[in-house]
């Protein structure tokens, strides 16, 4: 069951540049679709709709967030345990390891939110983590 | 159908056509995915007796049932076809990234087939793959090749396989990497790759893969770190060289538990066994005529682990593991490298009387970029020294370089030449079998091998369990599958008390030479339990920790909603060794493969911690033969085949 369009879509393409894997197509100012067999269920469409167009998988339609809301992955690194999970799961790769070099009091081989603007607040990677090291919340609260 | 993604890319090489083929669930739950899939299908479609680098060959990348569902240290990735290096059967395993870029472009295999006109790569994004030219990439390293694709998918988290220089030149010991070096190096597939003409496989997906029950993934996992936790601050390198050697003087043998492992991998990975492995004669010396009295201690003390951690920047862990046995480190003359395995250490090392460790980087490091396998690469150059050193081989032959044990100087110019089929390289890039064929003179006993592949660097005549798997294993030559050590390793008694449990802690050394009907079904039980592993995609290093520790048959239930015992999961890795070896009696191979005296100690050595050890060999297979339920020449009965939906071999 994915995420589709519904006919109150404008076809302002605000979705289209956020879908990391190119599920939505459509015309400019024409209703927009989604194939099924490419969705992922990210939910990033549903947060950048302007017009609540997009019906999610549990029947409710879709609520925009402004941007500054959106939850983003914050590691607790005395539970990570470097696994990688996290960085190969990610759809949009804002995920990364620190490298060799250390910055910002992380360790080389830990992962970091390398490209916050990316970030599309899927929440994958904490559903996945194995060790619940990941928790979402808003960068400027946490 | 949850754990798996449901289905299978197909490519033709020779038409550039690419398709889908769905894999019924029923498939799966017969013989899982990963290894078990691809030898279900591959049995079917290569047809027999054919050419292992001709167009009917089939080359599959595929990924473990548990790989991305929740389980750690289920990252593996394997590489299948018929093996030219071989004749029979080939497989490799590889970890880093490649096993979940394969699922999540949503698919648990990809197969080739044909023989493409030109160099070209296959490049999967997100379900939509397409045949792409490789022209430019043709001749580029490893590396080269992975950094450029990886450049091409516009900075996203994507995934590359691919072959280089030797695997171009049809070497038979080539390999395939992934992730800046690391190898699915044995069977040489890579050489199947070249001749396909497929450079690489590049993927980007982002596909979800399904799971039965999240959360008591999570549960088994979080339990199972808790013991990967465990790190104790005071062992040291020199601490392994005094136990190898305590273990070589004591008349008894100790019985070992994956504890210890798992606080040596973490601490230095697999290079921590070295002087350990010397010591207790697990590690072959000089071509295998050698022993730790040749290669002793003050002179292992230059391949410490702790020397080769001193080099280390940077913990590698491959997908989903904890553990990070893996490193880069940097090279003598700059640049980095993925921490040599201790199979590569010491296959450039001991085996050719070598004391120089910056050779040992620089040579793992050309190898990796190579796409050349360092097990089979180091024997082969063993063999060429110890055929230089009886006169078998002349200085004009090898083109002046001086093969004499201990020389480290022309070890880098050989491998080179190796790689690129120079001069005596091209003699050798084949591996020993091919080799001593070609070289004739006698040089056949210096070819240290098992059906065509070069061994591993574990040594029959300590571990008697070793030489056995080496030749009746589907896949000869290979360290990965069983021994007596990995059966006491796996504890499988805990979880299936049918098998006998191995209890006391010291038992006597001489009892591992009788060929008893216990060692049977101990080395029946680690091929089985190793197929299993290899459907999952578990690590052997987990494995290793004791199926106590490791949950592998409650993974497997919680990720797809069976609800199997771990008999029924044995007996599927009995299956999948099953079609294994139905595949090597279509293709008309000796299913016993035939090794080098040296190694099941025939004559035994006279010095050292092995000595005057021999294999008995024989006795041996035959009661193997008989716990897999075969006949007694090794073959499956119709009705084994039958069952899994297959046709009995003719």
């Amino acid at each position: 069951m994915s995420y589709t369009i519904t006919e109150d879509c404008t076809g302002c393409g605000a979705c289209v540049r956020r879908c990391p894997v190119e599920a939505i197509t459509g015309e400019r100012k024409q209703r927009h679709t989604i194939d099924p067999e490419l969705c992922i269920d990210c939910g990033a469409c549903a947060l950048v709709c302007p017009t609540q167009a997009i019906l999610c998988p549990n029947g409710e339609r879709s609520k925009p967030k402004r941007i500054n809301e959106w939850l983003q992955p914050v590691w607790n690194y005395e539970a990570c345990v470097l696994c990688r999970i996290c960085v190969i799961t990610c759809p949009t790769g804002a995920i990364q390891q620190m490298d060799a070099r250390h910055a910002n009091g992380i360790r080389a081989g830990e992962p970091y939110l390398r490209a916050p603007k990316n970030c599309i607040s899927c929440s994958f990677c904490a559903a996945d983590c194995p060790t619940n090291a990941i928790r979402m919340a808003n960068p400027k609260v946490s | 159908m949850n754990a798996v993604m449901g289905k299978v890319l197909w490519v033709n090489l020779s038409e550039g056509k690419i398709w889908e083929e769905t894999i019924a669930p029923e498939i799966y739950e017969r013989v899982l995915s990963g290894l078990g899939l691809a030898a279900y299908l591959l049995y079917q479609r290569i047809p027999p007796g054919c050419d292992p680098l001709g167009p009917e060959n089939i080359l599959g990348f595929v990924s473990g049932l548990l790989t991305g569902t929740g389980s750690l240290m289920t990252g593996r990735w394997m590489v299948v076809g018929k093996s030219p290096l071989t004749g029979r059967w080939g497989d490799a395993n590889c970890g880093g990234t490649l096993s979940p870029a394969i699922k999540q472009c949503g698919y648990d295999g990809i197969f080739f087939t044909g023989i493409s006109p030109k160099p070209v790569y296959l490049l999967v994004e997100h379900g939509r793959a397409e045949l792409r030219d490789a022209s430019d990439l043709w001749g580029k390293d490893t590396r080269q090749t992975e950094n450029e694709l990886l450049s091409r998918m516009s900075g996203r988290q994507g995934a590359v396989a691919c072959i280089g220089p030797a695997g171009e030149a049809g070497s038979l010991i080539a390999g395939i990497a992934n992730d800046q070096g690391r190898m699915a190096a044995r069977s040489g597939l890579g050489a199947v790759m070249g001749s396909k003409r497929l450079k690489a496989i590049a993927l980007h997906g982002a596909y979800r893969i399904p799971v039965h029950n999240p959360q008591e993934m999570k549960q088994l996992s979080d339990r199972f770190n808790r013991f990967l936790n465990i790190q104790p601050p005071f062992v040291n390198g020199r601490s392994m060289a005094v136990l190898g050697w305590l273990l070589q003087v004591l008349p008894l043998q100790m019985r070992q538990d994956g504890l210890l492992y798992k606080i040596l991998l973490s601490k230095w990975g697999t290079t921590s066994m070295n002087q350990f492995s010397i010591e207790t004669g697990d590690a072959p010396i000089r071509n295998w005529g050698g022993s730790n009295r040749s290669y002793g201690l003050r002179t292992s003390q230059r391949i410490n682990p702790d020397l080769i951690r001193a080099r280390e920047q940077v913990k590698y862990h491959c997908y989903s593991c904890p553990v990070g046995c893996g490193g880069m480190c940097s090279l003598p003359q700059g640049g980095e490298t993925h921490k040599p395995e201790y199979e590569t250490v010491l296959a450039l090392s001991g085996l050719l009387q070598c004391t120089d460790l910056d050779i040992v980087f620089e040579a793992n490091e050309l190898l990796n970029r190579a796409g050349m396998d360092s097990i089979s690469a180091g024997g082969t150059v063993a063999f060429a020294i110890e055929c230089y050193e009886h006169g078998l081989l002349t200085p004009q032959e090898t083109d002046g370089l001086e093969l004499r044990w201990g020389n480290a100087a022309v070890i880098l110019p050989l491998l080179q030449r190796m790689v690129t089929r120079q001069g005596i390289g091209d003699l050798l890039a084949d591996g020993v079998r091919a080799a001593s064929q070609r070289l004739g003179r006698g040089s056949e006993k210096f070819a240290i091998h098992a059906g065509g592949q070069e061994l591993a660097m574990h040594d029959g005549r300590n571990d008697p369990g070793f030489a056995l798997h080496y030749v009746v294993e589907p896949t000869p030559g290979r360290h990965t599958i069983g021994s007596y050590l990995y059966y006491e390793m796996f504890q499988l008694w805990r979880k299936l008390p049918h098998l006998p449990a191995v209890r006391s802690l010291f038992y006597t050394k001489n009892s591992k030479y009788r060929p008893d009907a216990e060692k049977a079904i101990w080395a029946a039980a680690c091929s089985q339990f190793t197929q299993l592993m290899n459907g999952a995609g578990l690590c052997l290093f987990a494995g290793l920790f004791g199926v106590h520790r490791v949950p592998i048959f409650e993974w497997l239930n919680a990720a797809t909603g069976w609800q199997k015992s771990p008999a029924e999961y044995l007996r599927i890795g009995q299956d999948i060794q099953t079609i294994r070896q139905a595949f090597n009696i279509r293709e008309k191979v000796a299913l016993q493969a035939e090794i080098g005296d040296r190694a099941i100690g025939a004559p035994p050595l006279s010095e050292g911690a092995n000595r005057q050890r021999s294999v008995p060999l024989n006795e041996l297979v035959s009661r193997y033969w008989q716990q897999m339920g075969w006949d007694e020449q090794g073959r499956p009965h119709p009705e084994q085949i039958q069952a899994l939906g297959l046709d009995f071999p003719e």
